[in-house]
């Protein structure tokens, strides 16, 4: 193998001096080739310091060039296409795949689910290969970050790798809390799971519980004793949401009839001018509008508009009438039911007549949360 | 160089033959002149290497001194001759 050499040409018709100079002082000179005033040869590295010195002394020009590896590595490439090809197609296709981010790496969250930041990397269409001018790392990192429970996240692209480093935001400090306080049923239910953290259960499964009942006591049970333990866990049960409709066959009811009154007054300077007039019914409603107006408000012209009201009795089909009651009253039990409730069934309707008169019920029951220490709304 | 020991051999007595430089002619196209004692004159068409005793000139067309060092000179080229020319 060649050591890399360099290159001179050297202004000077005495080439055989210059060389038989070199050679004296151990210069190995190579391609010695011979133009008009012009020599050119090449030395080997080691060399090229004798080779200076004896220029400088001889006080002869020179340029310099340094024979590259490359070059030597080019002819080498040369001769052995198929090898030549093989680099070329594996350094494209090397350059090829370093335009993509083919990896994900998530690392920093112990709380905050892997795959809800997954979820936010395929938001921003990072799945499989994805070319890198694609990848907006401002915006992931904007969004990661405003993740719940991260408190920073840092977004970067190394080699074909995204990486998402997170920091989470340290546990309240409310929960740090000691409180000696029971743990109490919000609502009536059937205990369905009870997950104590601390302190005592003070009920089991299918026990029933009404609001307010004690779940798990700020207590410790021990061989000598009981010891105070704060209060902590959470407890499940099925309740049952219900809404109770009653529709009389007959009611009374208090309805417009239809037949309204207008009388105007007038105000000047905020009072009425004539006689207060009485209303033309003994039940209405009214609805005021200022007709007129002059002189900044001080003169005004009023309209007053009397409604008449009067008690009717209504019949009421219930067969016509119910299934829509039904289904309007199902949306109103529905919507008042908590978000986090998990349903166990649909909403089962009972209906009962007594005395001309229609009770109907509505119950939708689920599991959900009851204990004290969970208050979402 | 394994092969001029050979050609020395077969001259018999090889202490005899203790070369003070050695001129090599491979095809007409290279020549190899050991024991040079220092370039003396290049040019495309004649290279002449100062030996014990006298020059080496190597005469052809479009030549070019592929190597030098302190012991020998490789000239590539179209070699038409080589000859010795003593010392007066």
């Amino acid at each position: 193998m060649k050591r890399d050499r360099t290159r001179y040409a050297v202004p000077t018709k005495r080439a055989a001096y210059l060389m038989r100079k070199a050679v004296k002082a151990g210069v190995t000179i190579y391609d010695v080739t011979l133009g008009e005033n012009k020599t050119a040869f090449s030395v080997e590295r080691g060399g090229e310091r004798a080779l200076e010195a004896i220029l400088t002394a001889e006080r002869i020009e020179r340029n310099r060039v340094r024979e590259r590896t490359g070059k030597r590595i080019l002819s080498f490439l040369k001769a052995r296409p198929v090898f030549a090809a093989a680099t070329v197609l594996s350094v494209m296709a090397f350059s090829f795949f370093q335009c993509f981010v083919y990896r994900t790496e998530i690392s920093g969250n112990r709380f905050v689910n892997t795959k809800t930041i997954a979820a936010v990397l395929e938001a921003h269409k990072i799945d499989g290969f994805t070319f890198k001018g694609q990848v907006d790392v401002p915006s992931i990192r904007s969004d990661v970050s405003a993740l719940d429970g991260v408190s920073f996240a840092s977004v970067r692209i190394k080699g074909n790798r995204l990486l998402v480093e997170i920091k989470e935001e340290l546990p309240s400090s409310d929960t740090e809390k000691e409180s000696f306080e029971p743990v109490r049923a919000r609502l009536s239910a059937v205990i369905t799971k009870i997950v104590a953290e601390s302190g005592t259960p003070f009920v089991k499964i299918g026990d029933k519980v009404k609001k307010g009942d004690v779940l798990i006591a700020p207590v410790y049970t021990f061989t000598e004793g009981e010891g105070l333990a704060p209060a902590k866990g959470e407890v499940y049960g099925v309740t049952t949401y219900k809404k109770e409709i009653v529709l009389p066959e007959i009611s009374v009811q208090n309805e417009r009839t239809g037949i309204k009154q207008a009388v105007r007054s007038l105000f000047v300077f905020g009072k009425e001018i004539g006689e207060e007039k009485a209303p033309p019914f003994s039940s209405y409603d009214l609805s005021e509008k200022v007709v007129f107006e002059a002189l900044g408000g001080s003169v005004r012209v009023v309209e007053r508009t009397y409604y008449e009201r009067r008690d009717a009795v209504v019949f009421h089909d219930f067969d016509l009438e119910l299934p829509a009651l039904i289904e309007k009253e199902t949306q109103n039990l529905l919507s008042s039911v908590p978000f986090y409730a998990v349903t166990t069934g649909g909403v089962t309707v009972e209906q009962k007549k007594m005395d001309n008169i229609l009770y109907i019920v509505l119950y939708y029951t689920v599991e959900q949360r009851l204990d004290s220490l969970f208050a979402p709304e | 160089m394994a092969y001029i020991e050979d050609i020395r051999s077969r001259f018999g007595d090889p202490d005899a033959l203790s070369s003070r430089y050695e001129i090599t002619l491979i095809d007409d196209s290279r020549a190899l002149i050991s024991g040079q004692k220092g370039l003396q004159i290049i040019s495309n068409e004649e290279v002449v290497v100062r030996v014990k005793g006298g020059k080496v000139r190597v005469y052809g067309e479009k030549l070019v001194v592929r190597s030098a060092s302190r012991e020998e000179v490789f000239v590539s080229g179209s070699i038409q001759g080589v000859e010795k020319l003593y010392e007066a």
